[in-house]
Order: structure tokens, then C-alpha cells, then sequence
């Protein structure tokens, strides 16, 4: 009853408005609410899946409240850094373009260049150098073979040295035992069984 | 097809095993009623089409913290309304007009629109419709077009049913009278 007032009310006061039908003139796609289900389903799934995929991160507190001020400062600065094109301090005209060369030119007088100095520059130094060589290589060999006759010498000093102090009757006993000559006795069986062993029949015949 | 009570939903959605059934059971019964409550604000099908999609993502987060002081219907238009004022302030900003360079907008896409079955009369109509102000056009489709009561246009939109009622004589007497002039 409280609608139908509520509508007569209006109703009487746009009667050309009531008059019309109260139908919604749009149109949807053809088939448009078959899938809608299906669709507004997939679109709960996905939401779902983002809300999990979001679970892994975190942001500092209050980020995003900060967010836009942070943003709209740094736009400022940028503005400002646009708007100041040096920090105050100016160089003379083509200062850079010179400071190359200037640079240059004061370097180029003190450094002065390494002298190179040949070794061999003229032929007195190579023979020089030679002689050198030969020098030192047959004074080397010289030294060398005396040592060697000294240390030869040496050892027979002390060869002789050592005589001096053996006494003189063991030398004669020593000196007549590798004289005299070395007898072996050996039987008549002993001697024939060396003769045949060491001798062959050739030897035998060409000696008798 | 027999519409299932909202209690019933409520309760099958309250369970785990039963949620998504109840979940469809509730797509069924209000998909339609939302799209063209979207529609008629946005006027453009794909943009509808979005926050259809958007409302109801909305609803599954949220049905499970539904307090039972409003219907379930009055809620999701809620939301749906909210989504749509978004959309179009969201519009605002982006190109950086006013209000009523939205309205224009929109009638625009009204103009250039495949999908109008209407005759020269409705178009009159919506044309006049989109000269309203965002709120009063929200009002004034809610009574005109889906019949509902003062008592739940104000759920929805939480303003008081007063406000709402000098709200929708305002915008009868425009459209009235815009539909008189151009005639």
C-alpha cells in the first residue's frame, strides 16, 4: 500500500514520464549471461590466487600513505634540478676547450726524454768487451788447473809424510813379501785336472 | 526456476563443503539484477561487464562477515553502486573533466552504443536520465526502473528516505520537463 502511494505520487506529477515503459532500452551480448557464472567464478579464483601470491611479501609500514608525498617531493626536486642549471659558479668562455692544450704545454717542457745509451756504440768497446771475455774465462781455467795440481801435490806430501812415520823394517818386510815369489804346492792329480781344465788339447800339442 | 531463499544461501555458504554451490545459488539470483544496475549508471557493456565481475569477486570476500541488519540484496546493490561511483570518479580524474563532462561522455557512449534496443522515446529518456546529478541518477534508476522501496534505496545507499524522496520528485520534475520541451 506504502509503494503504490508512493508511486501515484509521482505519477500524477509526470504523467508523460509514467506513461513510458520502464523497461531498460540496453541490450547485453547474445549468450552474455550463459557463461557469466562461469566467468565471475574464474575471476574469484584468480582474485584468490593474488591475494596468496601477495602473502610472501611485505612492505614497510604506512608505505603507501607515504607514497604520494615521497612521489611528489622527488617530482619537486627533479623540478628544481631542471630549473637550477649550475650550482652558481661560472668558468671563463672556452676554459674547457682550452685546458686541454694549456695542460699539454706546460708538461711538454719539464719532462725531458730518457737518454738511450748504446752498449756497443763503437767497435773499441765490442773488442774491448771480447778481450774481456777471454781474459776471465782463461784466468779462470788457469786458476782452476793449479788448484787441482796443488791438491795432487798435497796428497803426496802426505802420502810421503805417512812413509816417514811407518818404521823401516816393516817397509823392507812389506817390500821382500811382494818379491819373492808366491810357491803353491799342489799334488800331481791337482795340477793335472787344472791343466786339462784350463788348457785345451791345441794349447797342449803346440807347447810340447 | 525456483529462487532459493537468502537465508539458505547464507547458511550453505557458512559451510565449507556447501560454499560454492551457495556461491552460484546467490550468482542465479542476482547476476542479472546487478548487471543492469550497473549498466544503466555506466551505460557501456564492457565496462559493465568489469565491475559486474568486480561486485561479486567483492561479495565472496566479504559474504562470510555479512551481518544480517540489511538483506542480502540491499548489500550486494551496495557494493555495486559503490563500484559504479568509483568507476566513473576514477573517469573523472583520468581525463581530468568535471562531472558533468562525464554525464556528457556517456551520453556519448549512449549515442554511439550497439547494444540499445530502445525507440526514440527511451533514448529521449536515458538522455535526459544522464543529465541528472551522479547521486539522483543512482536514485531515480533504483525507484524508476528496479521498483524498489525507499526503505532499501536508503540501506543502499545510506541516506535517509527523506532525502531520498525530495531526491527522485527532483529528478521527475527535470526529466518531465525535458521530455515536454523536446516534444
Amino acid at each position: 500500500m506504502k509503494k503504490k502511494d508512493e508511486d501515484m505520487e509521482w505519477e500524477m506529477e509526470a504523467p508523460h514520464l509514467a506513461s513510458l515503459s520502464r523497461t531498460t532500452p540496453y541490450s547485453a551480448p547474445d549468450k552474455y549471461f550463459n557463461d557469466l557464472t562461469t566467468r565471475i567464478n574464474q575471476s574469484v579464483f584468480v582474485d584468490g590466487l593474488m591475494q596468496k601470491e601477495n602473502q610472501g611479501f611485505t612492505i614497510p609500514q604506512n608505505y603507501f600513505e607515504d607514497l604520494s608525498v615521497q612521489i611528489e617531493s622527488r617530482i619537486v626536486v627533479e623540478q628544481l634540478n631542471a630549473l637550477i642549471k649550475n650550482d652558481g659558479f661560472k668558468t671563463p668562455v672556452n676554459y674547457f676547450d682550452k685546458l686541454n692544450a694549456d695542460i699539454l704545454s706546460k708538461t711538454s717542457g719539464t719532462a725531458q726524454k730518457a737518454k738511450v745509451v748504446r752498449l756497443w756504440q763503437t767497435d773499441f768497446m765490442k773488442y774491448a768487451s771480447a778481450a774481456c771475455f777471454i781474459l776471465i774465462t782463461a784466468s779462470g781455467l788457469y786458476f782452476n788447473q793449479q788448484n787441482t795440481l796443488k791438491e795432487n801435490r798435497k796428497v803426496e806430501l802426505a802420502n810421503e809424510q805417512l812413509l816417514y812415520d811407518i818404521d823401516e823394517s816393516v817397509i823392507i818386510d812389506h817390500i821382500q813379501e811382494s818379491q819373492a815369489p808366491t810357491t803353491v804346492s799342489a799334488s800331481d792329480t791337482e795340477m793335472e785336472n787344472y791343466i786339462l781344465n784350463h788348457f785345451s788339447s791345441s794349447d797342449l800339442s803346440n807347447n810340447l | 526456476m525456483k529462487q532459493v531463499e537468502d537465508a539458505e544461501i547464507l547458511q550453505k555458504f557458512s559451510v565449507e563443503k556447501t560454499r560454492n554451490e551457495a556461491f552460484n545459488l546467490l550468482l542465479s539470483k542476482y547476476q542479472q539484477k546487478i548487471y543492469w544496475h550497473i549498466r544503466r549508471l555506466v551505460i557501456d557493456h564492457d565496462d559493465t561487464d568489469d565491475l559486474v565481475q568486480e561486485t561479486f569477486v567483492k561479495v565472496w570476500k566479504n559474504l562470510a562477515n555479512f551481518r544480517s541488519d540489511s538483506q542480502l540484496y540491499t548489500w550486494i546493490y551496495r557494493i555495486a553502486t559503490n563500484e559504479s561511483i568509483t568507476f566513473l570518479n576514477k573517469k573523472k580524474l583520468k581525463n581530468n573533466i568535471s562531472l558533468d563532462d562525464v554525464s556528457g561522455e556517456l551520453a556519448e557512449s549512449l549515442a554511439a552504443s550497439s547494444y540499445f534496443d530502445g525507440d526514440k522515446a527511451q533514448r529521449k529518456l536515458q538522455e535526459a536520465i544522464l543529465t541528472l546529478p551522479e547521486k539522483q541518477r543512482i536514485i531515480f534508476n533504483m525507484k524508476y526502473f528496479d521498483d524498489m522501496k525507499y526503505d532499501e534505496i536508503s540501506e543502499v545507499l545510506g541516506t535517509s528516505v527523506g532525502a531520498l524522496k525530495a531526491s527522485f520528485h527532483i529528478a521527475v520534475k527535470k526529466i518531465e520537463s525535458i521530455l515536454l520541451n523536446e516534444d
